[in-house]
C-alpha cells in the first residue's frame, strides 16, 4: 500500500498543526518554566518563517547544541535528571523542538502522537475541573488535524462537522465506560509529580497568619449533614498549647493519648460527612465530640482528629463522624501544668493586668465574663490589617494597651495569655467557623477565608469550654469586609425561602454554579471505588467485586462493538427503494411458480406465461398488468409519490395473490 | 522448509484474494471484498493508547480514564468510518487508450457511490502512480489513472487497488478490482531517415524530401482542423479565411505497404519503432497504407481504426 509519508506539509496544514500544538500546551503555561514557553514561541516563529521564506534546515550540529542546552537547562531548573517534573517538561520541550525539523507528513504524525502524551501529562499535573474541558477540546483539535491530513485542501467547515460528530458520539459512550470501569481503592503505584502549594494554616500561629487567609476563596471542605444541620459552628482543626512569646505552636499533649475511633456500622450512622480537600497536613476537622467514624480514624480531645495511619492528606479525603456529648474527665496534673505554660519574660504588663482582674473576679467564669465585657466596652477593633504590634515578646502588651486592633489570632492569643497568667488552663484552637450553606445541593461549603482562631479554657467540673473573644467586639468596631463576609453565614435555614427571595440573581447564579461544580467534581474528578459501588447500588445492581465488574465492562465493550458494526451495516442497507423491494417480491413469487425471471423477461411476458400455465389467473393478471401500465408506463409523472404508492400496493396485492398458488 | 511454507501461504492468500475479487466491470465494493487493518500510524496510536491506559490505571486518574476511553472510541469510530468510506463504491472502467511505449496508458474510471459523499479515496494500479480523490460526490465522478508502459505488447489491466485512510489515518481499508480489459502498447515512433517504395510500382521519388515542400500540397477548407493538427496550413489559415488542411497533390500515388524487410539492420525493436513512425505519419498525412508482417498483410486503407489495427500488430509482433 502506498503511504504518503514523505510528502511535504502544505502551509495551511502546518498552521493548523501549530494551532493545535499551541492549544495542547496551554495548561503548561501555568507549570512549565517561563523559558519553555519562550522556546515554544521561538520554535513556532522559526518554523513559520522557514515556510514563508524557504529557509534551509538547521545544521545538525546546531540542532544538537539546542537539544543539549535544553536538557542542561531543564536539569538545572529541577536540580536532577530523574524527577517527574524533569521528564514532563523534557517531553514538552522536545514536543516543541520537533517542529524545528518538521518537514514531512510523517513528522507531523509523530507530533500528533506526542500531543496525546502532552494531554495526558497535563491531566496528571492539573487536578482541576477545567482540565476536562481542555482535554475534550484538545482531543477535538487533534481529530481535526488528523482529518486535515487526509483532506489537505478542504475548508475548515468540512473538517469541523465530522470532528464534532466524532466527539458527540465518543463523549457519551466514554462517560458510560468511565463510570463502569472498575476502580481500585488504592493506586498500584503513585509518583508525586509536583507537590501542590500549601494551603490553609500551618502548625504555627503568629499575628497575621490567619488574617492572610481571608482573601483565599478556595474550598477547604464540604460538609453533608445526615442528622441536624449545624451552621455557624466551630470546626476544630489544631490545638495550640505552647506559647514562646511570639507564636503559638502545638506540643504533644501530656494527657488523653490518641485513640482509634470505633468504626461505624454503616456510613449513614455518621452525623455528618466531610469531604476534605488535600491540605498536606495530618489533622482533620471536626465539630462536637466524635465517638465513632469511618474510615479508620484516631482522636483525642487534646490533639484533635487524624487518620489512623497518621498519613498526610495529599488527596481529597472523605470521612464521617458520629458525635455525642463528652463525659467529664478530670484534667491530669501534668496536662493542667502544660496548659498554663507561659514564657517568663513575655508581656509583663498584660500579666500584671491579668492578676489584677483575677483578684477582682469571684471565680473563673466571672473572670472570663469580665474579660469579654472589657473587650466589648473598650475600643477594641476587629481589623483585617491591624497596626503592627512588633515581633518581640511584648507584642501582646502593645496590642492590649496600645493598638487595640487585630484579627482573631490577636484576640485568641491575648485572651489565652491572660487566662494562663491568671492560672486558668487555656489553649488556642485553630479551625474554621461558619461556612456557606448551599441550599441547592444541601451542603456546607467551608472556605479558607472562614479560618478562625478561638480559645478554650478549663472549667473545673465541666471540662474544656469554648470562648470566642472576637464575638464580643462591638459591631461598630468591626471592619466592613468582615461584616459582609459573616452576613452570609448568619442565615437561618428555616428562613431560606425568604432569604432566596432577597438574594440577587448574581448570588443565586453563584450558588448554582458552586453546586454544579461540586456535583461534577464528585462524579467526574474524584469518582472512586466507593462512589462507584454507591452508583451500582443505586442502580439496583448491588456491590460488585472489581473482577466481575471488569468482566461486565469487557462484555459491554464487545456488545458495543457488535452494535456499532450492525449500525454501520444497516446504514449501508437503509436507502433501499420500497418499490424495488416489492417488485423483487413479485419476481420471487413468479420464479417460485417456474416463470422465467432473468433480465430479458418483462412483466408483460411473465404475466402472459403465467396466464398460459394457470388460465384461472388470466383475468386478474391482465387487469393488474393494465393497471401497472397505466400507473408506471403511460403518465409522464410516473414517479409522483401518489403513483408510486399505488404501484406499491399493486405489487403487494399481486405477490399476495401469487403466494396462495 | 519455512520458505516453502511461506510460498504456500502466499499462494493461498493470493487464491483467497482472487476468489473474493472476481473479474467484473463494473466492480462493486461490498463488505466481503473490503479489507481493513491498522495503518503504521494506527499501530503507533495503539501503543500510545496502551501506555496512557497503564498510566491512568496506576494513577487512578479519572481525567486520564476519560481520555483513554475517548481515544478508544475515536479509534473504533474511525475504523467503521474508514470501512464505510469504501463500502458501496462502484468502479467502472470506461476505456483504456492504446499508447505508445514509454508513455503512460490512460485508464478512465467511472466512480459512483450509492449514497453519501466519500472522501480521500486513493486509486492505484500496481506499480503505478496513486491518484487521490479528495471528495467524491454521491452522483459519481470520473478519474484518469495512468499505467506505466515500459514494454510493448498487449497487456491486461493490472490489479487496481482502492484504498482509503479517511477519516483519521488510524486504519487503512483497501480493496481490489480486476478488469478483463486489454490494452496495447505499440512501439515508440522513430523516423528511419527514408520512406519505402510505394506499392504497385508507383514510386514517390521525392519521398525523403517532401516534408518541407509546401508547394506540393493542395489546400482543403475545413471547419475544425484539430483532428489532424499536423496538417494545418498555418500560413494560409493565419490570414483569417478559416482553417485549411494540407492534402497531397497526387492522391493516386500514395498507397504504402510498409514491410519490416524494407528496413535496414537486424534490431527488430528498432525496426518496429520505425514502422510505427511510418504508420502514424502516413495516417496523419492522410495517405492510404497497409502493413505486412510475417507474410500476411492488411488491406490498404486509412483512418483511425485502421491505424490502431496496424499498431496493434506491431505491439504484439
Amino acid at each position: 500500500m502506498h503511504v504518503q509519508r514523505h510528502q511535504q506539509i502544505p502551509l495551511s496544514t502546518l498552521t493548523h498543526a501549530l494551532l493545535v500544538m499551541g492549544f495542547c500546551y496551554l495548561p503548561y503555561l501555568l507549570t512549565a518554566p517561563w523559558w519553555l514557553s519562550l522556546l515554544a514561541v521561538m520554535a513556532i516563529g522559526y518554523r513559520l518563517a522557514g515556510s514563508y521564506y524557504y529557509l534551509p534546515p538547521l545544521a545538525l550540529w546546531l540542532r544538537a547544541i539546542i537539544v543539549i542546552s535544553v536538557v542542561m537547562l531543564l536539569g538545572r531548573q529541577y536540580g536532577t535528571f530523574f524527577s517527574g517534573s524533569f521528564f514532563i517538561n523534557a517531553l514538552v520541550a522536545f514536543f516543541w523542538l520537533k517542529i524545528i525539523e518538521l518537514y514531512t507528513l510523517r513528522d507531523l504524525r509523530v507530533i500528533i502522537l506526542c500531543t496525546f502524551y502532552v494531554i495526558f501529562t497535563a491531566l496528571v499535573l492539573q487536578i482541576k475541573l477545567w482540565i476536562f474541558i481542555y482535554m475534550i477540546l484538545a482531543l477535538m483539535a487533534d481529530v481535526s488535524l488528523l482529518l486535515k491530513l487526509e483532506l489537505p485542501t478542504v475548508n475548515f467547515k468540512t473538517i469541523f462537522a465530522p470532528t464534532l460528530r466524532f466527539l458527540l458520539i465518543a463523549v457519551p459512550i466514554s462517560l458510560l465506560m468511565f463510570f463502569l470501569f472498575p476502580r481500585f481503592s488504592e493506586p498500584l503505584w503513585r509518583v508525586n509529580l509536583s507537590a501542590p502549594a500549601l494551603t490553609g494554616f500551618n502548625e504555627k500561629m503568629t499575628p497575621g497568619s490567619v488574617a492572610e487567609l481571608f482573601q483565599d476563596d478556595s474550598t477547604v471542605m464540604r460538609v453533608i449533614f445526615n442528622s441536624s444541620i449545624l451552621l455557624n459552628s466551630y470546626w476544630h482543626g489544631l490545638v495550640l498549647n505552647y506559647y514562646d512569646g511570639l507564636s503559638w505552636t502545638s506540643e504533644p499533649p501530656l494527657d488523653s493519648p490518641l485513640l482509634p475511633l470505633p468504626p461505624l456500622p454503616d456510613k449513614q450512622a455518621a452525623d455528618y460527612e466531610i469531604l476534605l480537600e488535600p491540605h498536606q497536613k495530618t489533622w482533620l476537622f471536626y465539630q462536637g465530640n466524635p465517638v465513632g467514624g469511618w474510615p479508620n480514624l484516631q482522636f483525642s480531645a487534646s490533639s484533635g482528629l487524624m487518620r489512623l495511619d497518621g498519613k498526610v492528606i495529599q488527596q481529597r479525603f472523605a470521612y464521617g463522624l458520629k458525635i455525642q456529648a463528652a463525659p467529664y474527665q478530670a484534667l491530669s496534673k501534668l496536662a493542667f501544668k502544660q496548659n498554663l505554660q507561659l514564657p517568663a519574660a513575655a508581656n509583663p504588663r498584660l500579666r500584671a493586668w491579668a492578676l489584677v482582674e483575677k483578684n477582682k473576679a469571684p471565680d473563673n467564669k466571672a473572670l472570663v465574663a469580665n474579660i469579654m465585657h472589657y473587650i466589648q466596652q473598650q475600643p477594641f477593633w476587629y481589623r483585617l490589617a491591624p497596626a503592627d504590634i512588633g515581633r518581640d515578646n511584648q507584642q501582646l502588651d502593645r496590642f492590649w494597651f496600645a493598638t487595640r486592633e487585630g484579627y482573631c489570632e490577636h484576640y485568641a492569643s491575648a485572651v489565652t495569655f491572660i487566662l494562663r497568667a491568671a492560672g486558668i488552663p487555656a489553649r488556642v484552637i485553630l479551625g474554621y467557623q461558619g461556612g456557606e450553606w448551599n441550599p441547592l445541593a444541601r451542603y456546607l461549603n467551608i472556605r479558607q477565608k472562614d479560618a478562625h482562631a478561638w480559645v478554650e479554657y478549663w472549667n473545673e467540673g465541666i471540662g474544656w469550654q469554648r470562648v470566642d473573644p472576637t464575638s464580643f467586639i462591638d459591631r461598630r468596631r468591626i471592619d466592613q469586609a468582615i461584616i459582609e463576609q459573616s452576613q452570609l453565614h448568619n442565615v437561618d435555614i428555616s428562613e431560606w425561602d425568604q432569604y432566596r427571595l432577597n438574594m440577587s440573581l448574581l448570588e443565586r447564579m453563584r450558588l448554582s454554579f458552586d453546586s454544579a461544580h461540586y456535583f461534577i467534581e464528585r462524579w467526574l474528578m474524584f469518582y472512586n471505588q466507593e462512589r462507584q459501588q454507591g452508583l451500582l447500588q443505586a442502580l439496583g445492581i448491588g456491590p460488585w467485586q472489581w473482577q466481575r465488574l471488569l468482566q461486565a465492562w469487557v462484555g459491554s465493550l464487545l456488545l458495543m462493538l457488535v452494535l456499532g458494526a450492525l449500525w454501520y451495516a444497516l446504514r449501508q442497507k437503509l436507502p433501499r427503494d420500497p418499490l424495488l423491494a416489492a417488485y423483487q417480491q413479485v419476481q420471487q413469487e413468479l420464479s417460485r411458480l417456474h416463470v422465467k425471471t432473468t433480465p430479458p423477461a418483462t412483466l408483460a411476458q411473465q404475466c402472459a406465461e403465467l396466464a398460459n400455465k394457470q388460465p384461472q389467473l388470466a383475468t386478474v393478471l391482465h387487469q393488474s398488468l393494465a393497471q401497472y401500465e397505466d400507473l408506471r408506463l403511460r403518465p409522464k409523472d410516473s414517479n409522483h409519490p401518489r403513483n408510486r404508492k399505488a404501484t406499491l400496493s399493486l405489487f403487494k396485492k399481486l405477490s399476495k395473490l401469487l403466494r396462495t398458488r | 522448509m519455512s520458505a516453502t511454507i511461506h510460498a504456500m501461504f502466499r499462494q493461498w492468500l493470493q487464491r483467497w484474494i482472487q476468489a473474493r475479487n472476481p473479474v467484473s466491470n463494473p466492480r462493486h465494493l461490498t463488505a466481503r471484498t473490503i479489507f481493513i487493518l491498522p495503518s503504521a500510524f494506527g499501530w503507533a496510536y495503539g501503543i500510545v493508547f496502551v501506555t496512557i491506559t497503564t498510566g491512568a490505571v496506576n494513577y487512578q486518574l479519572n481525567a486520564a480514564f476519560l481520555l483513554v476511553f475517548l481515544l478508544l472510541i475515536i479509534g473504533l469510530l474511525s475504523m467503521w468510518e474508514t470501512h464505510h468510506n469504501l463500502q458501496g463504491l462502484t468502479i467502472q472502467c470506461l476505456a483504456v487508450e492504446n499508447t505508445q511505449q514509454g508513455q503512460p496508458a490512460r485508464v478512465r474510471l467511472l466512480l459512483t457511490g450509492k449514497k453519501s459523499m466519500r472522501q480521500a479515496v486513493i486509486f492505484c494500479f500496481r506499480e503505478g502512480e496513486p491518484v487521490k480523490l479528495q471528495q467524491l460526490a454521491a452522483d459519481g465522478d470520473q478519474i484518469v489513472l495512468s499505467v506505466q508502459t515500459p514494454q510493448r505488447g498487449c497487456f491486461q489491466l493490472p490489479l487496481l487497488q482502492i484504498y482509503s485512510y479517511y477519516p483519521l489515518g488510524i486504519f487503512c481499508a483497501w480493496s481490489y478490482a480486476r478488469f478483463n480489459i486489454e490494452y496495447y502498447v505499440y512501439p515508440q515512433a522513430m523516423f528511419p531517415g527514408f520512406w519505402p517504395a510505394t506499392t504497385a510500382g508507383q514510386n514517390l521519388q521525392q519521398s525523403g524530401s517532401f516534408m518541407g515542400d509546401e508547394e506540393l500540397y493542395e489546400l482543403k477548407s475545413v471547419t475544425s482542423p484539430w483532428n489532424q493538427p499536423g496538417r494545418i496550413a498555418w500560413k494560409v489559415s493565419a490570414r483569417g479565411q478559416g482553417w485549411y488542411l494540407k492534402t497531397m497533390t497526387s492522391p493516386a500515388g500514395e498507397n504504402w505497404l510498409f514491410r519490416i524487410e524494407d528496413l535496414i539492420g537486424n534490431d527488430i525493436e528498432l525496426n518496429l519503432q520505425q514502422l510505427s513512425y511510418w504508420i502514424q505519419q502516413a495516417e496523419q498525412l492522410g495517405h492510404r497504407y497497409g502493413l505486412q508482417l510475417r507474410g500476411a498483410h492488411t488491406e490498404i486503407s486509412q483512418g483511425e481504426q485502421h491505424m490502431q489495427d496496424c499498431l496493434r500488430q506491431l505491439a504484439t509482433y
